[in-house]
């Protein structure tokens, strides 16, 4: 489903040149997410999952690295 | 009997008075000086900057939960350290003015046993001229700006509704600021407001940094692995500006801020001018303006902090060039080496050198973030000289607890917009804070321990630390579970 507000296509139309030229060039490199991995980024059952496993590496930083 | 007092109750000195509270018998004094009546989790203030969120939900009042913990409350600003005492009163002490209501500007001395300077930082504004509430930008930094801040952008969505076509500059307003990752967030919590306001199209995001590239948030950017490749917080990041079509200006020194427009310079000396109609620019830190003198009144604040404020403890500050940096510059105890029994953690303590490779202009402009050192670092730290005071007290001689920003990992969620079903974030973990190239040689950082992810799912991890935080400062029971 798209984004209310935003323009069906992606929004590399917009035109970065006038800011910064060199980052510009740099972010038009990146690597642009997919409609099916912006799905799961907002999944119910995929983030539920992820939560969990980010809670875990989090809990692993804070049980090796206190102090 | 011994007394510990703590000036500031930010994430440091609130933590640390919790703590010693808690472990000290009640014959022992805690007493916490604050200028600000009421403790701020600051994390949540881009929530409220967007009006998401009531500044009421980010801010605790202090006197109530002091004096159900039995912790001594000052609400007023710290002005001097005499770490010798006076000449009539040998005992160290420390002078403050009232900043309350019932005592403004009235001043009072406190002697003290062990000192925790835990004063964060003082928004330096007056940097970048026309930088500020006070000039023509906003700030997140405080409950009170972020409120400000989000009447500001409803008027800008309400132009763009009117079919106005709005510039939103977003970032840091000076070349060596720190708390990039704020910028971050708040650039991303706007484009998200203006999507869901409708408004996207006829609104141009830029995000205008000190950072030598997007990613490094003043960390000098991570590596970490993802579907078996290493890739690093550059790309990851420059990923999601490509996918919410937000500009980037990077490796900027903003040196003026007027109505409506901005100058700034970059690493290649060169100067350029952007309108904008609104602005929302973080400021510098310096440390807080905190005088020290001797027990005959000669003034000594050289001594105890560096120039920029920052108090000096247990770290190598000869000024190495940055081929020379290495994990064992960073403090340990942050103790002061010219009075042990005062103490800096969080972002009080003066830091030895950037995180970042720092790099100056043709024109001399430094344009380097400043090492950040907020959040769960702060608390750890705070948390450790706890430790060491708690240990002093029973034996003079009980070694120092130790913590360095080289061995403790920290835990960043950065918000790119709010909403449980709809919101997202960028949840970074890394591991340590300060890269050890020689522990590890191929990043700097554990690849295990470093890892970055965006979705809803970072967005549930905020939120829920925003609600065991506020529990936490609370001291609500069992709060010492939550770790820092």
């Amino acid at each position: 489903m798209a984004d209310p507000g935003v323009k069906d296509e992606s929004m590399d139309d917009i035109n970065y040149s006038d800011v910064d030229v060199r980052t510009a060039e740099s972010i038009a490199d990146a690597p642009l997410p997919t409609r099916a991995k912006l799905r799961m980024r907002q999944n119910l059952l995929v983030q539920g999952w992820r939560f969990a496993s980010i809670n875990l590496k989090m809990m692993r930083i804070i049980i090796h690295g206190h102090g | 009997m011994a007394r510990v007092v703590i000036l500031g109750a930010g994430i440091a000195g609130h933590t640390a008075a919790l703590h010693l509270r808690r472990w000290l018998p009640r014959k022992h004094e805690i007493v916490v000086v604050s200028p600000n009546a009421d403790w701020n989790w600051i994390p949540s203030n881009i929530w409220v900057g967007v009006g998401r969120m009531e500044a009421a939900k980010v801010l605790i009042p202090l006197r109530p939960i002091y004096n159900r913990k039995g912790i001594g409350f000052h609400q007023a600003l710290a002005t001097a350290i005499r770490p010798e005492g006076t000449g009539e009163q040998p005992a160290p002490s420390v002078d403050f003015t009232y900043t309350d209501a019932e005592h403004h500007g009235q001043t009072g001395s406190l002697t003290y046993d062990y000192l925790i300077n835990a004063t964060g930082p003082q928004l330096n504004f007056a940097a970048t001229p026309g930088l500020g509430p006070d000039g023509h930008s906003y700030s997140v930094c405080t409950a009170e700006h972020a409120v400000e801040t989000a009447a500001a952008l409803e008027k800008v969505i309400a132009k763009l509704k009117a079919g106005e076509k709005q510039r939103l500059v977003i970032g840091v307003g000076h070349g060596t600021c720190t708390c990039e990752g704020a910028a971050f967030e708040y650039t991303f919590n706007v484009e998200h407001t203006l999507r869901s306001a409708g408004v996207r199209d006829l609104a141009e995001v830029v995000y205008l940094t000190n950072e030598h590239e997007l990613g490094d948030f003043g960390v000098n950017g991570m590596q970490f692995v993802e579907k078996g490749f290493l890739q690093s917080s550059r790309m990851w990041t420059e990923s999601l500006f490509r996918e919410r079509g937000v500009k980037a200006i990077t490796q900027a020194a903003v040196h003026e801020v007027m109505e409506g427009k901005l100058r700034y310079e970059q690493l290649d000396g060169k100067e350029h001018d952007l309108d904008f109609d609104f602005a929302m620019l973080l400021p510098p830190f310096k440390g807080a303006s905190l005088a020290a003198y001797d027990r005959n009144g000669d003034d000594i604040t050289s001594t105890l902090f560096a120039p920029s404020g920052f108090l000096k403890v247990d770290a190598d500050y000869s000024g190495k060039p940055y081929d020379e940096w290495s994990a064992e510059d960073w403090p340990h105890t942050y103790e002061s080496p010219a009075y042990p029994n005062i103490f800096a953690p969080g972002i009080a303590f003066a830091p030895p050198h950037p995180i970042s490779k720092p790099r100056k202009s043709p024109t001399g402009t430094v344009i380097t973030p400043a090492p950040p050192r907020t959040g769960m670092p702060s608390g750890i730290m705070a948390r450790t000289v706890a430790e060491t005071i708690r240990d002093r007290i029973k034996n003079p001689q009980a070694a120092a607890h130790r913590a360095s920003m080289t061995t403790m990992g920290a835990a960043c969620v950065a918000s790119a917009g709010a909403g449980l079903r709809d919101g997202s974030a960028a949840a970074m973990t890394m591991f340590p804070v300060v890269p050890d190239p020689r522990k590890y040689p191929q990043t700097g950082r554990d690849i295990a321990g470093t890892s970055g992810e965006l979705g809803l799912a970072g967005h549930w991890i905020k939120l829920m630390l925003h609600y065991m935080f506020i529990y936490k400062a609370k001291a609500r029971p069992f709060w010492w579970l939550i770790p820092e």
